[in-house]
């Protein structure tokens, strides 16, 4: 008993210590002190305690705006919510939130400290990750007035009521007039190809109801907008002529952004059982015919080749390709 | 508009029809789609941006 009492003497004692060196401003030591005790509550396997530990650490760096090793007992965080197979709950995610808010967004590690926590949150359920997350991140972008980053996040939220009012705080502020259909057309047909029906039809009320520029229906003045009205109760009855109905009549302005075809394609095949425009040959000489053509499309360079196998290298952008993958 | 004049009539549900039959009329109407601001286009996968810019 003496034994263990001594260790947690010990550990309080470094604690203590810790906070001097904070307050003295030797960050160096206070964070070289966190890292003997990583190590010491590793090899005991006390993760609870040592993720308390790397929570108040990071946040007491970052806070201090000690960016580099506030950052990496950060990381160390996430290494060690995969390391006891925590599973994602309110209280991680909130920590992880935290951290992500205290780090600065010209911090090169940010993009991955947040791809390491996206891609723990990630399960059966929700392979894109967690959509609590994906919410709290979205509110800090949106907040720092990264629309970009905002958007894919909410994307794979439940929040479709902070997605539509920061849609339409985006278009007025940055669209042209002749968009006000078009920015949420194109957020409900993404957040379709996503599986992400829920937050598509909030997102769709939440827009209409509150732009000034829509002030009636549904049915609506714009026709695009119908288009959209009516293909979300097409989703729910999932029955493919009337959604072949849709898709037919209002051409004319599905045109008028040349993604939404290829959206639609997706969404005829995830919600109608409209099957695949080519089925490829699959099994290995499947793949490896595959690989050779990929190959020789390569050799042609078409710019969009070039996107898909930089996408899919491992040398890109980690978060990028965590959160975009299922729409390109 | 007379309901079942047109095929398509008969696969959705009736009231969508004169609201489909008048916005037919109004998209073709419409002018054609100018070019699209940074912040639309930005909210396009990176491949999807390349092939409409």
């Amino acid at each position: 008993a003496s034994m263990s009492l001594n260790k947690v003497h010990g550990v309080s004692r470094l604690i203590y210590k810790i906070e001097n060196s904070i307050k003295n401003g030797n960050y160096y030591e206070a964070h070289q002190m966190y890292k003997t005790l990583y190590f010491r509550y590793l090899s005991q396997k006390k993760y609870v305690e040592l993720l308390d530990l790397l929570f108040e650490g990071a946040s007491l760096l970052l806070n201090h705006d000690q960016q580099a090793s506030g950052v990496d007992l950060a990381n160390l965080y996430i290494e060690v919510l995969v390391k006891s197979n925590a599973l994602p709950n309110e209280e991680y995610i909130r920590k992880l939130s935290k951290l992500f808010s205290l780090i600065s967004p010209g911090v090169p590690e940010r993009d991955s400290f947040l791809s390491s926590a996206v891609r723990w949150s990630m399960n059966e359920e929700h392979k894109g990750g967690d959509p609590l997350l994906h919410q709290a991140v979205a509110q800090i972008y949106w907040k720092e007035k990264n629309y970009v980053m905002a958007r894919r996040h909410f994307l794979r939220s439940y929040d479709g009521s902070g997605f539509g009012t920061m849609l339409v705080e985006l278009q007025r502020s940055s669209g042209y007039i002749a968009e006000v259909d078009l920015f949420i057309a194109q957020v409900v047909l993404q957040c379709l190809c996503l599986e992400n029906k829920k937050t598509a039809v909030i997102t769709f009320q939440c827009y209409t109801t509150q732009h000034p520029c829509i002030n009636m229906g549904p049915p609506y003045l714009l026709p695009l907008l119908n288009f959209i009205w009516f293909l979300l109760k097409a989703v729910d009855s999932g029955r493919l002529a009337a959604f072949t109905v849709l898709c037919e009549q209002y051409q004319l302005s599905i045109e008028r952004d040349p993604s939404y075809t290829h959206y639609l394609d997706k969404i005829g095949q995830i919600f109608f059982g409209v099957p695949p425009p080519q089925v490829r040959p699959s099994g290995f000489l499947g793949n490896l015919f595959h690989s050779l053509m990929n190959g020789l499309e390569d050799c042609g360079s078409s710019d969009d080749e070039q996107g898909r196998s930089r996408d899919q290298s491992p040398h890109g952008s980690a978060s990028t390709t965590v959160v975009d993958n299922d729409l390109d | 508009v007379i309901l079942g004049a047109e095929q398509w009539h008969n696969h959705v549900p009736p009231d969508w029809v004169p609201i489909i039959t008048r916005d037919r009329e109004r998209q073709r109407r419409q002018a054609v789609q100018g070019p699209l601001s940074d912040a639309y286009l930005s909210g396009m996968p990176s491949k999807r941006r390349k092939v409409v810019t």
